[in-house]
């Protein structure tokens, strides 16, 4: 039995946050229900995060950057006029699973989902006796010798902010702080070995900050799983780029599902800086051993580490194609998927 | 919503049009809700972790997961469920199609699959294939083998603009 509190502001929200560290967030419910369901966790209360004023809608900043609250549900975004410059934003968001859970999945939620292993995740018979830090024990199934769990990170979303550069804003009892997405996942550390995102257990995810579109430029979201539609993504990757006439004066692009957190590629961004639209497919092409360097090995059911490493160069290079395509961000079917399972070469 | 006691909740719930005013437990689920509070059992509670669709129903015109939303979460807001689709004895003319498709077997499936072809349909009255099965991407049928499902998505379709009926 648990008890499920439904503050009815933001404000009372964080005081309940702030009174009680046995308290767990619940806003969609889509990531965390299903684990409660499968006995996975348990909790004596939840604090039911409704759409608050302070976290709905889309508007623009008075800096110029457009703020996304963190209750927008992901199939909102390819209804939101104002967000329809960030292809790779609509394209991650609209990808996500499945239409139902799109529908309950808030934006916020799905940048602060729980990593995920197929030794937690799958019920592991014997894992309620040898316990992983996840289940509070001490070890870590997938690397051994790791002193924090090593689940893996698979929002879609994460990464197209990181490639964009955005920022993340959060509310706690102290008042307002804005977080680079990056740094949102730099906290795993020994004294809370489970996956943590960089936020207090008192403060709550107000919404995303996004630069304004004419600085993002054009973007793309490719991302490669088994089925063609309602799966995690075995590997994606998000490419920004801003150009001025042809030449690209900025270039962010971001792994996802390839590690512990989102994984930036610095180097395929400054190699891509400066050149040509046209020149950037050669240029991907050369990039396939950078960007392996990049993949944690991390191995789930469907994959193991070398495969997924494999083929960071090759999803670079769709994601290219796909920012230089007409089609961009209008597949409702991704295509690829198939293509990309072909054998490494 | 007040809360009353530990653990009690009161929620107004539209359910298939009629308002619903209830004192349920604050984490009960709302497929438990409509199947065990309301007594519609046509909404089918397959696997618990928002992967099999059995479960869908249509909320504020969306079509959602009833297994992985907490009762609360619909509080204030509109549930259609299977049981809302027909007229009386009158077969919606979506679910006319699943029959005369041959896209119903067994049938546990069906009306998590029929919520979300009404839900697309509503939306989007002449979907494309690629549409369509994007929108039945969440649901899971072990039987008909989907074929059949599309050709009973396609046949809604057809038969829905010929009598210039919507969703």
């Amino acid at each position: 039995m648990m008890d499920v509190y439904s503050p009815k502001t933001l404000e009372e929200a964080i005081r309940l946050l702030d009174a009680d560290p046995g308290l767990k967030v619940v806003a969609g419910g889509t990531d965390l229900i299903p684990r409660l369901n499968q006995r996975l966790e348990s909790y004596d209360k939840l604090c039911y995060i409704r759409p608050y004023p302070e976290t709905s809608g889309v508007r623009t900043e008075e800096d110029g950057r457009l703020f996304v609250g963190a209750s927008v549900r992901l199939n909102e975004t390819a209804e939101i006029p104002e967000l329809a410059p960030y292809t790779a934003l609509v394209s991650a968001a609209t990808h996500v699973a499945s239409y139902q859970i799109r529908n309950q999945a808030t934006i916020g939620g799905n940048i602060l989902q729980e990593n995920r292993c197929m030794f937690f995740n799958n019920q592991v018979h014997w894992s309620d006796v040898n316990h992983c830090f996840k289940w509070g024990g001490n070890k870590c199934y997938q690397f051994p010798q790791s002193k924090v769990c090593m689940a893996l990170f698979q929002s879609d979303v994460a990464p197209v902010l990181i490639a964009y550069g955005a920022s993340v804003r959060v509310r706690g009892p102290e008042g307002e702080r804005e977080i680079p997405a990056e740094k949102l996942y730099n906290s795993w550390n020994a004294k809370d070995p489970k996956n943590q995102k960089s936020l207090a257990h008192n403060e709550i995810l107000t919404g995303i900050l996004l630069p304004p579109a004419e600085e993002v430029g054009r973007s793309s979201y490719v991302r490669w799983t088994l089925r063609g539609t309602f799966d995690f993504p075995l590997l994606s990757c998000a490419l920004a780029v801003r150009t001025e006439g042809d030449a690209v004066t900025r270039c962010g692009i971001c792994f996802g599902a390839a590690g512990i957190r989102p994984q930036a590629f610095p180097a395929g961004a400054d190699a891509f800086t400066g050149l040509a639209l046209s020149e950037l497919p050669a240029a991907a092409k050369g990039l396939h051993a950078e960007a392996a360097k990049r993949i944690q090995p991390f191995r789930d059911t469907h994959l193991d580490g070398n495969v997924r490493r494999e083929k960071a160069g090759w999803l670079l290079e769709a994601a290219v194609a796909e920012l230089l395509s007409p089609d961009n961000g209008k597949h409702t079917w991704f295509r690829g998927s198939a293509e990309l399972m072909a054998p490494v070469e | 919503m007040t809360r009353l006691k530990p653990n009690l909740t009161e929620v107004t719930i539209t359910v298939n049009g009629e308002v619903h005013q209830d004192l349920i437990p604050s984490d009960l689920l709302l497929v438990d809700y409509l199947r065990q509070y309301k007594a519609l059992t046509g909404t089918k509670k397959g696997c618990g972790s928002a992967e099999c669709g059995a479960c869908t129903v249509i909320l504020n015109g969306r079509a959602v997961y009833s297994c992985v939303m907490l009762a609360v979460q619909a509080d204030g807001m509109s549930v259609e469920t299977i049981e809302g689709v027909s007229d009386g004895d009158t077969l919606h003319p979506i679910q006319e199609a699943f029959l005369d498709a041959g896209a119903v077997q067994c049938g546990y499936c069906t009306p998590g699959f029929i919520m979300s072809t009404k839900a697309l349909l509503e939306k989007n009255p002449e979907p494309e294939e690629c549409e369509i099965k994007e929108a039945l991407g969440g649901n899971l049928c072990r039987c008909t083998g989907y074929q059949q499902i599309l050709d009973a998505v396609h046949l809604a379709v057809d038969r829905m603009k010929e009598e210039g009926q919507q969703a």
